[in-house]
């Protein structure tokens, strides 16, 4: 029996079929071209180094659903549904071949009962992922969730094209069963429903099944580019091509040669960003796990990461697209700042995205983390900020200061250069020009060479190396910022300026080896730096003392009991996955007892102060810092413990604001090591042992 | 509209006051080492509130101060900022000169430029707060001047003016030409695009010397003083806590107030 050897009037059904495949395909076609044109707009970027590295991460996290799966019950219902996509496209394949070629079987899995019985499993599977999803939109209705049209339109789409299938195999099952049809056990269900239709009624259904099918396929086909289910076919490209660059390194731009060349320093139009970051928007499944995790959006700020992503999508296929594909094929290639036909523009950086929007961000990652198709929302925030920052002038008053203040002092607080290591001043600590042999430069940092309360872990930290007779020496005050925050703000100038001030020092010097408290000066020295054409080896604390307790050059005597709960900051934990040596040098410390903050390891809450916002104010919605103080309170400890300084600030900001300052005491993990190492005595005066505090 | 600003170049205010000294035999104040001076705050503001009124209505903006070679960075600042051209007065007999000194080489450098239609300055310098100059400027430049201003705009021909006082402000009409001495609640000084920065390296700063200015050695410098600075120290503040003893409170307000009026405060 064959679906397409009858006649409709005078034309042959298989004339209609290949009439509306190549129809279907063609428009197909010609939207996904458009689609392609628009993305060769933006900007070039290298994304096809290490091939095997990009597969293995598709095989992990597209068909194995590596995050999608962090949410159990929506990664389960998409695993079906996807999967059952993969399976029953050779289904659909067999379904149009056979139609279009008459003759036509399948080879090798024609009638092999493992193919046979998953073409109805997976219509089954499919079908309770739909149930599943449509569930969720209806009732259970997560706040990340958009609930429209689009999203049940495709779901009934999904549905639909399941129910076909089982129609027209239930009842071909019926008209000409197989003995290889026991291993359908669905189809043969309905196959027996339609039993005592009479033969008529059997092929009418099989035809309604069958052309349905092919007009769902179809139709899906063709809808595809104009709905958000364009990541069917973007998704996981998008992840091949993730970025191949250490997670915390902004990009180096050529500040020079792009006002040389008249480029832009900055993003204000959608064509200035790469092809990537377009491609970022049409991957985006509006799933909202971004902003189910972003600081900014749990505290009630305009920010939302999805919809930033969903603007710049729609600014440039509504927006721009007749702009930039006119353009095009005037010759004018999408060269940075090539303006071409202006109607009433909209000025991404401003009217599209709210200024206050790029603001919001704290760039802790955590919707970079948590996107399934690895799309990366705070580089493209950064290049617009830079735009802000350095060709529009629109910076926040708090930010200037900022500026003027690393500019004018080295330091974010306008504190004399001279008295950088004055906090080192009566502790024997030798500088690099002492003693260039260190084994270790610890870079100190601003925060620990300037506050007060974070001195207190420099201080820290100094007695522990001293005590585990490791060699370091500090810079003193050739130290100068590391740039980091001015660089978040989007000042990538005053930022090179910096960078290439330490990065000078540090070639003279040449440290072997460099430890530092500040995950920021950890990031930007270790990572960053390499863009200067230098690498160090660069440790954060807490690995240094993980290390040291490893090899017993540290053993922590002192009790402590205490319940401690550890905050992961941002810059140690999601941007370098520093997350077990902290907890091993906590436990190493008798009486203590680590208990984990629901969010925690890299689903922790930042602290608030990153991208610049410790030295911003936060006007809207509720201050990140409180509600993460809170967080830290429901794992009940008696301390909390961390390894930034920011973090550190926060927290007791947070506490004291909260009135918990006195009952939650917040300490560095050095600070509490220090304690907990004490009854070995250092080189250091016994008056300075005896006036160190930690509450 | 042509307009000149007049800037000048003051030891970073942001310093903790503790690490200033004073030589009091010379009468100078010694700024800590290594701290890079700054435009003077108000100035910044001035700067701005000129830039601002040429983008509204074109023309020109010229910037000056009175200084050795460390001010050229405050005049790159300022064209960072948005100014057009600058000039920088620098001569041994500016030397030991006060705002009236000062003033009156301001003036005529201002009168060397082809034209002005407003002189703008801080209301009052960051180091020494005598907030004369913009009225000895006005005074020696034959124009109307108001100090200080929190808001200036072009209104038929003339300036609309706010002049801040001690419980509001003044609304005032003033003529073209005039002098400003521009106040903070004006405006939020901009911080210079890319653009800026690269361009300020490129303008030329000429420098003008006394003789170019056509002024007498006695108006200048040292020489040109109207204000003899007698001594410069820094106040020592001390504060005393004396307990009044008494057996009961009615005892004690009465030891109270013999001891108050003694001191003639009652």
């Amino acid at each position: 029996m064959h679906p397409t050897s009858d006649m409709l009037g005078p034309i042959p059904t298989v004339l209609i079929l290949w009439v509306l495949t190549l129809g279907a395909l063609a428009l197909f076609g010609r939207s996904v071209a458009r689609l392609v044109r628009l993305l060769q707009a933006g900007q070039p970027e290298q994304r096809f180094d290490r091939p095997l590295a990009r597969l293995l991460t598709v095989i992990e996290h597209v068909f194995g659903h590596g995050r999608l799966l962090r949410r159990p019950y929506s990664g389960l219902l998409h695993f079906f549904i996807f999967w059952g996509f993969v399976i029953l496209t050779i289904g659909t394949v067999e379904h149009f071949a056979h139609g279009l070629f008459p003759g036509f079987t399948l080879p090798l899995l024609d009638r092999w009962p493992p193919y046979l019985f998953s073409q109805d499993l997976f219509n089954v599977l499919v079908l309770v992922g739909v149930a599943m999803a449509v569930y969720q939109r209806t009732v259970i209705r997560p706040p990340r969730l958009t609930f429209n049209e689009d999203a049940l339109i495709i779901l009934g789409l999904i549905a639909a094209l399941m129910v076909s299938n089982l129609l027209a195999s239930g009842a071909r099952i019926a008209l000409q069963p197989e003995p290889t049809d026991v291993w359908m056990p669905v189809s043969s269900a309905i196959a027996g429903a339609f039993a005592g239709l009479p033969r008529a009624a059997q092929e009418a259904l099989y035809r309604i099944g069958w052309w349905g099918h092919v007009v769902l396929v179809l139709g899906f086909l063709v809808y595809i580019p104009h709905s958000k289910h364009l990541h069917i076919v973007t998704g996981a490209p998008n992840v091949y091509l993730r970025s191949s660059r250490p997670r915390g390194a902004l990009s180096t731009i050529d500040i020079e040669k792009r006002l040389e060349n008249d480029e832009p320093v900055g993003v204000s139009r959608i064509e200035q960003f790469s092809w990537k970051d377009l491609l970022d928007t049409y991957s985006c499944t509006e799933c909202g796990r971004c902003q189910a995790e972003c600081p900014a959006s749990i505290s009630g700020k305009e920010l939302s990461p999805k919809y930033l992503i969903l603007d710049l999508k729609d600014h440039l296929l509504h927006d721009e697209a007749g702009r930039l594909l006119a353009a095009k094929s005037d010759g004018q290639n999408g060269a940075r700042g090539a303006s071409g036909v202006e109607t009433t523009h909209k000025e991404m950086v401003g009217d599209v995205i709210h200024d206050q929007v790029l603001w919001d961000c704290v760039t802790c990652r955590a919707c970079m983390d948590a996107c399934p198709v690895f799309i990366e929302h705070v580089p493209k925030i950064v290049d617009m900020r830079r735009h802000l920052v350095m060709e529009a002038s629109r910076i926040l008053p708090e930010f200037q200061k900022l500026f003027d203040n690393v500019e004018a002092s080295g330091n974010p607080w306008r504190f004399p250069r001279a008295s950088r290591a004055d906090w080192a001043k009566d502790l024997g600590i030798p500088t690099l020009a002492e003693k260039p042999d260190a084994e270790y430069l610890f870079w100190v940092g601003c925060a620990g060479s300037y506050d007060e309360r974070n001195v207190k872990v420099s201080v820290a930290l100094a007695r522990l190396l001293e005590r585990a007779g490791v060699s370091f020496a500090i810079l003193g005050t050739e130290e100068t910022c590391c740039g980091d925050p001015v660089r978040r703000v989007g000042n990538e100038y005053l930022y090179q300026l910096q960078a290439q001030q330490n990065v000078e020092t540090l070639q003279r010097y040449g440290p072997k080896k460099i430890v530092t408290a500040c995950p920021h000066c950890f990031n930007t020295v270790g990572t960053e730096y390499r863009d200067f054409g230098v690498e160090f080896e660069v440790v954060h604390h807490v690995q240094l003392l993980e290390r040291l307790i490893a090899e017993g050059k540290l053993a922590p005597r002192d009790r402590l009991d205490e319940r401690l709960t550890y905050h992961d900051p941002c810059y140690l934990g999601r941007y370098h996955d520093v997350y077990d040596a902290p907890r091993a040098a906590l436990r190493a410390i008798p009486g203590v007892e680590l208990a984990e903050m629901e969010r925690h390891r890299d689903r922790a809450m930042c602290c608030g102060a990153g991208g610049g916002h410790a030295f911003c104010e936060e006007r809207t919605g509720r201050r990140i810092n409180h509600i993460r103080v809170e967080q830290a309170l429901e794992a009940k400890p008696a301390r909390v413990a961390t390894a930034c300084p920011y973090c550190l600030m926060m927290f007791e900001d947070g506490t004291r604001a909260k009135d918990v300052y006195e009952t939650l005491p917040v300490a560095d993990v050095a600070e509490l090591l220090e304690r907990a190492t004490r009854d070995e005595p250092s080189a250091v005066s016994r008056q300075q042992s005896a006036d160190t505090t930690t509450s | 509209m042509d307009i000149v600003v007049c800037i000048k170049q003051v030891p970073d205010p942001e310093i903790p006051t503790s690490q200033f000294k004073v030589d009091e035999a010379a009468r100078t104040v010694v700024p800590p080492p290594g701290v890079a001076p700054v435009i003077s705050t108000f100035d910044l503001h001035a700067i701005e509130a000129a830039v601002q009124l040429k983008e509204q209505h074109g023309g020109k903006v010229t910037v000056i101060s009175l200084g050795s070679s460390a001010v050229r960075d405050a005049l790159k600042r300022a064209i960072a900022m948005g100014c057009d051209a600058a000039v920088q007065l620098e001569d041994a007999a500016f030397e030991g000169g006060d705002s009236f000194a000062t003033a009156a080489a301001l003036a005529a450098a201002i009168r060397k430029l082809d034209r002005f239609d407003l002189v703008l300055t801080g209301r009052q310098a960051s180091d020494w707060d005598s907030g004369q100059v913009p009225s000895a400027l006005a005074e020696l430049l034959d124009v109307a001047g108001a100090v200080p201003v929190q808001k200036v705009e072009v209104r038929d021909g003339g300036l609309y003016v706010e002049r801040v006082t001690e419980d509001g402000y003044q609304p005032i009409t003033m003529p073209i030409p005039s002098v400003l001495g521009i106040s903070n609640e004006i405006n939020q000084p901009r911080y210079p695009t890319l653009k800026g920065i690269m361009a300020s390296g490129k303008v030329p700063i000429p420098v003008w010397s006394a003789a170019d200015l056509g002024l007498a050695p006695e108006q200048l410098g040292e020489r040109g003083r109207r204000i003899i600075l007698e001594r410069l120290y820094v106040p020592v503040q001390e504060s005393t806590c004396d307990f009044i003893e008494a057996d009961t409170p009615q005892e004690a307000g009465e030891k109270l107030a013999l001891r108050l009026r003694e001191a003639r405060l009652i």
